[in-house]
């Protein structure tokens, strides 16, 4: 299980991800999350991380009908999310980079 | 509250009654807390909406509040709070006036009722409404309580701790018992009179207060 401190500074990131491949919904982006191997992220986890992604016009929000009951908020990227996600994808690989190269490089740099 | 938040909440009234009882609790809980935020209202029914469909759709899958929520109530909520935007300082001093008003005219009416009462068991049979220094100085004290209790009784809806039964029925006690402290203290000690005048008149002065208070709150 990946420790929650640790998760905290990519969620974002990773939940712009979710809802760049396809408009959906809370309990959608912590299923999908959950495939991922991400672990068990509760829709409670996610719902603040959404307020703010909104808030800063990364994410609007539509409601659709649901096959199951009343009407459910779904999420889509906008451009600014669209250009913050890029933005996060540039910084991880320039970190994943860093760590693996600490990990796996030359102990004697 | 303005129309667009009690629009919202009459439509958050009608849906949060399919939550199932094994919800509700926490879900109550949980919308208590964020009731003691300075979230405004409309922002408040916003997330309670929010909340509303999250249980729901979970109940429609079968699942349950902990496992839609995880297990820190109080930490998901304290998260919704920071994001959302808060009352502004005026928005604050309204709602302070507003709810007061409101009290105060619910307090004028019990006043106006023992007046009256007073009137028909008095022997001249004249309507008057006395008003004295101990009457205004209880109204303010117990208008005071009744926002620390509020105020209490929200911050501390997601709290874990177990209280003992005791210590719960005893703070309860005491607090009923100060507020009765209060206005038997004052009308005891404190009968300087200020003015009297006629029934109708405090009824309309009464009724001008509720009105005021209604204007202030369906503005904030």
């Amino acid at each position: 299980m990946i420790p929650s401190q640790m998760l905290k500074g990519v969620l974002e990131g990773c939940i712009l991800e979710v809802i760049r491949k396809r408009d959906t919904y809370a309990y959608e982006i912590s299923k999908q999350l959950g495939e991922y191997g991400f672990g068990n992220i509760s829709e409670g986890t996610i719902y603040p991380i959404i307020l703010r992604l909104q808030k800063n016009e990364l994410v609007k929000s539509t409601l659709h009908d649901s096959s199951s009951g009343p009407k459910r908020k779904y999420y889509s990227l906008t451009e600014k999310g669209f250009a913050t996600l890029n933005q996060f994808k540039e910084n991880w690989q320039e970190l994943d980079q860093a760590v693996n190269e600490l990990f796996i490089g030359d102990d004697k740099k | 509250m303005n129309k667009f938040a009690k629009e919202l909440l009459r439509k958050n009234n009608t849906r949060e009654k399919e939550i199932v009882d094994e919800n509700e609790e926490i879900y109550t809980n949980m919308i208590v807390y964020l009731r003691s935020s300075d979230l405004t209202d409309y922002n408040q029914e916003v997330v309670r909406g929010d909340i509303i469909e999250l249980i729901l759709d979970a109940q429609q899958r079968g699942d349950n509040i902990q496992k839609v929520m995880g297990n820190n109530y109080k930490e998901i909520c304290d998260e919704i709070i920071e994001v959302m935007p808060k009352k502004t300082k005026k928005d604050k001093i309204m709602e302070f006036i507003g709810t007061s008003l409101n009290a105060l005219s619910i307090l004028g009416v019990i006043a106006l009722v023992k007046n009256f009462i007073e009137g028909l068991i008095s022997s001249s049979g004249e309507f008057k409404f006395i008003l004295k220094v101990g009457d205004l100085m209880s109204a303010f004290i117990i208008i005071l309580i009744a926002y620390a209790i509020v105020l209490f009784i929200t911050k501390t809806a997601l709290d874990t701790k177990e209280e003992k039964k005791l210590i719960s029925f005893l703070k309860t006690w005491g607090i009923f018992t100060l507020i009765f402290a209060v206005i038997l203290f004052s009308s005891i000690y404190f009968k300087t009179i200020i003015m009297i005048v006629p029934l109708w008149l405090a009824a309309i002065f009464v009724l001008l207060i509720f009105i005021f208070g209604k204007i202030v709150s369906e503005r904030t």
